[in-house]
């Protein structure tokens, strides 16, 4: 098992997994391990011939056993694809994959949040390129959700109001926003800290994957997928990202929290990143060369 | 677990719940189409197929 060790100085824990030095690295297309396993050819984490959606637990996990879980999930059997490229209905079919692992994970003993994410690319530190996401569950409120949920906590006290809505609610005329219908809207906020960052929210007030009906679904698959695309035309190239859904921890008997997913291309132009350094990692303050309202411009039209 | 000094003792304590809301949650979440079929490795791992009815 990790060890967690707390940080007295931020007041949050850093997670101790020595073992994973020891992870996969790059392997070479015909060793990857998130293909379906080959006849003739040496088992892989999927040992049969196809598959539609897999998941399974990591190998060199973060968190197992009394502490947590962390899994894989396996978008597709086609190694040379990626999420963006799935069909609608079967970003719909993930959509309710996240949601079945959000309820079982939340029902672990000693899981306090679970978080789905996504690495995406070589430039944030993949090391198989097969499309796959993950998926934590945290014995403890991670730092970034648990600076969300209690500014939203303290708004709705404040103003009555949650707190998200009203960021929306500052989206109306459009000026950020990269794509959208009746149900979904994705944006560049106007206090991105990454030049293409995109938030995706539902429009209607949801805490997580769980309070989504199937209009949500349908609009969520649909703007996923028109982002993702709309990522990959920018450059005209596969953009890397973070993915980070921003779900309602388990068990939070409040409404407060309004569920949306976050995502972080490091890229500032077509060849060059945005690295966090001296400000942003020794200070914790961001500093963006770029207005949210001329990249969304430019995310709308690629 | 290490806690550390000055761990906190309780982190998701709530002190002051909020009522719900008229916009709050959906009343159900879409009912699932996929079906489900969980096999342990031989590592005592876990493996979910999700497939298509």
């Amino acid at each position: 098992m990790s060890e967690l060790r707390w940080h007295p100085l931020l007041e949050e824990w850093v997670t101790v997994a020595p073992w994973r030095q020891d992870r996969t690295y790059h392997p070479p297309e015909d060793h990857c391990p998130l293909c379906p396993t080959r006849p003739g050819h040496p088992e892989t984490e999927i040992p049969e011939p196809d598959y539609y959606i897999a998941v399974f637990e990591n190998r060199f996990p973060s968190f197992t056993g009394e502490q947590g879980r962390c899994e894989v999930v396996c978008y597709t059997p086609d190694h040379d694809s990626s999420l963006g490229e799935q069909s609608v209905e079967h970003i719909r079919d993930l959509i309710e994959v996240w949601r079945d692992r959000t309820s079982e994970l939340s029902r672990l003993p000693n899981v306090r949040y679970v978080y789905i994410f996504e690495n995406r690319g070589e430039e944030i530190g993949v090391t198989l390129s097969h499309p796959h996401g993950q998926i934590y569950a945290y014995p403890f409120l991670p730092p970034v959700l648990k600076r969300e949920l209690r500014a939203e906590a303290r708004y709705i006290r404040e103003h009555g109001r949650c707190l998200y809505c009203d960021v929306l609610q500052g989206e109306l005329e459009g000026e950020r926003t990269v794509l959208s219908d009746e149900n979904w809207i994705a944006f560049v906020p106007p206090f991105a800290r990454w030049p293409y960052e995109v938030h995706l929210a539902p429009r209607r007030h949801r805490g997580g994957l769980l309070d989504l009906d199937r209009d949500d679904d349908e609009s969520f698959a649909r703007i996923l997928k028109g982002l993702l695309q709309k990522y990959d035309r920018l450059f005209k190239r596969p953009l890397p990202y973070v993915m980070a859904m921003h779900q309602t921890p388990p068990g939070r008997a409040r409404n407060d929290h309004h569920f949306h997913v976050e995502f972080y291309p490091p890229n500032r132009t077509r060849d060059k990143l945005k690295y966090l350094a001296g400000s942003e990692l020794g200070a914790g303050a961001f500093i963006v060369d770029a207005r949210a309202e001329d990249k969304a411009a430019e995310l709308r039209e690629a | 677990m290490s806690r550390g000094a000055a761990a906190p003792a309780e982190q998701s304590a709530i002190p002051h719940p909020i009522p719900s809301r008229k916009t709050g949650r959906a009343k159900t979440s879409t009912p699932g189409r996929l079906k489900k079929r969980v096999v342990p490795k031989p590592d005592g791992r876990y493996l979910i197929y999700y497939e298509t009815p």
